[in-house]
């Protein structure tokens, strides 16, 4: 009796412990089952990335040896994490996407992606991701492909730390760094972008963040949104494209702590605003632009803590933007610090830092006595009439200038700042 | 090689060698030079940060100084040599020739005391803007130019008014109605008819005045073209290139032309009338 009642009283911690031990054990045995991991290298049992997708299964991992591996187009259509180590060198072959993801959960990581197809009728990519869900394509080096990074109708993608050396030769056939038509909720990182049409662009795509992204030396633009609202971009670099940044027809944007600077040309702005309403626009600099910023229809957004220095216009806003702020910004070395097409203004600029402000502070709090009209007469006129470029670097206007702090009752009362700060702001 | 030897001795060369050695002497040509050297090269040392405004600069300071000290210097110039004049004038030398060979010295004078002290000015810095330098050399280009055209001005206002202050009165009023008046007017044609398209109207208007011709030449060659837009790209279709500078010069020599001809076919500079102007002056 005792013998029977001492199996029957086995210790219910034993019972578990070994029943979890057969179970890890039976599992460990069954790899289809779970995440494999597939090498492809010349010696390998796969020696090309496609044979690699094509024996594996959803979840598993595919790592390549450093190479040369032309595929030409390679459609991963599983949910796969694709690894390059010492970044080995898929060619596309100049036939069309170099990968074209169809599968949720994909990440490309690694590679150097080069040669996708040139076509006038489709918009071949190094990457294109279509209607999937969460991917991630991370440090890829993309080279000579029309457009790098392609996301239609993608949601929850990060693109991280890739380097896109476009072949853009005119806006017509160039394609763009990264592009994206109806995705959400993706997240761009760290990419460095140069040499497309326009560096990263963003048509009905919401809720996106760029931050510390490069994009330099684009034909059109470095930035540009189209009907997508509420993004963030933030601590990036734009330099030494047509235009830096255009956000158009789009709300609730955030630009904070960007640079943008030499976008110089007879079409070039550091930001071109076209019908934007209640977005922010804080802490940029502007730099050495034809136009710092070009205001076309926008509607109660605030501008500040910006710098804008060495720019033929600091600010230009046409008579369509109204119910703006702008206040602590700073203004230096500009030729003309704003401009306008416009009899009537209906900003408000208030507390900015203006070098070419010549009054005074009694009580020292570090706001002018005198308010501050920064429109001179000239900048006004030479807006109405562009005609008036010829008279560019014309001694006319200092002239008239002078004779503006002689007689105060020539400036125009469009514009004034009422606290206009004594020293510059923080930059 | 007879004939080319009598060029060289034709009075008109041995006019202009005198006056060329005369005026290399001159204190004043030394301190223009000066000036020149000490003021281009602080704002190309200034500029280093930004070439754009340094050229900027640089411009302006030759729009202001060339012609106003070429109208003075000239004027001043021409009338203290009238009493020489009336010496040549009893040789059987042309008043043609006085007045082409004085111009030819004078301007030569002025060219090389300028190129000496904005060249020298600005070569220093070459390194430091390259992109620069073509623009410094256009600039050089068009100071001889503007030396020229003023030059002839002051000679042409010499010859017409007798009186030195009245002169003085005259070759002022030139000099700021070509600076600012000239510009001050444009602005009230732009603003008067600004409704209708004035780029071409515009084009003429820069035409008229040798300063604002030089200005826009060297603005379209320059970055600062990209501050025109689209209203700028009439200037930068007739003047944009290098045939543009060459449209420029042309122009502006013809202005010169224009102002030695008027001169000599002056009735004041008939020889009777030249001989009753330095009585006058006594």
């Amino acid at each position: 009796m005792p013998k029977k009642n001492s199996v029957v009283k086995k210790s219910p911690i034993l019972k578990g412990g070994v029943f979890l031990i057969t179970l890890s054990l039976v599992f460990l045995s069954m790899p289809p089952l779970l995440a494999e991991t597939l090498h492809v290298c010349s010696s390998c049992a796969n020696t090309t990335i496609r044979s690699a997708i094509f024996a594996a299964h959803n979840q598993d991992t595919i790592v390549v040896a450093n190479g040369v591996y032309p595929e030409g187009q390679l459609l991963v259509d599983k949910s796969l994490i694709i690894l390059g180590e010492n970044r080995p060198v898929v060619d596309g072959l100049n036939q069309g996407h170099v990968f074209l993801v169809k599968a949720d959960h994909v990440s490309i990581s690694g590679f150097k992606i080069q040669n996708s197809g040139v076509s006038v009728v489709e918009e071949f990519a190094g990457i294109l991701a279509d209607d999937v869900l969460d991917c991630s394509f991370i440090d890829n080096v993309l080279k000579n492909t029309t457009y790098a990074i392609y996301l239609a109708h993608v949601e929850g993608c990060r693109l991280d730390a890739n380097v896109m050396m476009g072949n853009a030769k005119d806006e017509v056939n160039g394609g763009n760094g990264i592009h994206m038509w109806y995705s959400k909720k993706i997240s761009i990182r760290n990419n460095h972008i140069q040499n497309h049409r326009d560096g990263i662009y963003l048509e009905f795509s919401d809720d996106c963040v760029l931050e510390g992204n490069k994009s330099v030396h684009n034909l059109r633009y470095g930035l540009h949104f189209m009907y997508s609202n509420r993004d963030h971009y933030i601590r990036n670099t734009f330099e030494y494209n047509q235009t830096g940044v255009a956000v158009m027809y789009s709300h609730h944007i955030v630009m904070d702590g960007n640079h943008f600077s030499h976008s110089w040309g007879r079409t070039s702005y550091g930001l071109l605003l076209k019908e934007i309403d209640d977005s922010q626009i804080v802490s940029n600099m502007f730099f050495g632009n034809t136009v710092g910023i070009y205001m076309d229809g926008v509607n109660r957004s605030q501008f500040t803590e910006n710098s804008f220095r060495n720019n033929g216009w600091g600010v230009e806003i046409l008579g369509s933007a109204a119910d703006n702020q702008f206040s602590a910004n700073n203004f230096m070395s500009n030729y003309f610090d704003v401009a306008t097409n416009s009899l009537e203004i209906h900003n408000t600029f208030d507390g900015n830092y203006w070098d070419s402000y010549k009054g005074y502070d009694l009580n020292k709090d570090g706001v002018g006595d005198v308010p501050f009209r920064p429109m001179k007469v000239f900048s006004l006129w030479i807006g109405q009439y562009p005609e008036l470029v010829a008279l560019l670097e014309s001694p006319v206007i200092d002239f008239l200038e002078m004779a503006e702090r002689i007689f105060p009752v020539l400036t125009p009362k469009l514009l004034q700042d009422n606290a206009p700060r004594m020293n510059v702001g923080s930059l | 090689m007879k004939r080319l030897k009598n060029i060289w001795h034709s009075p008109l060369i041995t006019i202009a060698v005198f006056e060329f050695y005369e005026n290399i002497r001159n204190k004043w040509l030394f301190i223009y030079g000066l000036t020149f050297l000490a003021l281009s090269a602080l704002i190309v040392y200034l500029g280093v940060s930004d070439p754009l405004q340094a050229a900027g600069s640089l411009l302006s300071l030759v729009l202001l100084l060339v012609p106003l000290f070429s109208l003075v210097f000239g004027s001043i110039s021409f009338s203290e040599s009238l009493r020489f004049a009336e010496v040549l004038i009893s040789q059987p030398i042309s008043r043609r020739d006085i007045y082409l060979g004085k111009l030819l010295g004078l301007s030569s004078g002025l060219m090389l005391s300028f190129i000496f002290g904005m060249g020298l000015g600005t070569v220093f810095q070459v390194g430091l803007h390259e992109s620069g330098t073509a623009n410094y050399v256009l600039l050089l280009i068009l100071g001889c130019l503007l030396t020229l055209t003023f030059l002839s001005l002051a000679f042409f206002l010499a010859t017409v008014v007798r009186k030195r202050e009245l002169l003085f009165g005259w070759v002022l009023l030139a000099w700021f109605g070509c600076f600012v008046l000239y510009d001050l007017v444009v602005v009230g044609v732009a603003l008067l008819f600004g409704n209708y398209p004035l780029e071409i109207p515009m084009l003429i208007f820069v035409f008229f005045n040798p300063i604002d011709l030089a200005r826009v030449v060297f603005l379209v060659h320059s970055d600062l073209s990209a501050m025109m837009g689209y209203s700028g790209a009439v200037f930068q279709k007739y003047l944009g290139h290098n045939a543009g500078v060459g449209l420029g010069a042309a122009v502006m020599l013809l202005w010169a032309l224009l102002h030695l001809s008027v001169a000599i076919c002056n009735p004041c500079f008939v020889r009777h009338k030249l001989i009753d102007h330095i009585h006058g002056l006594i």
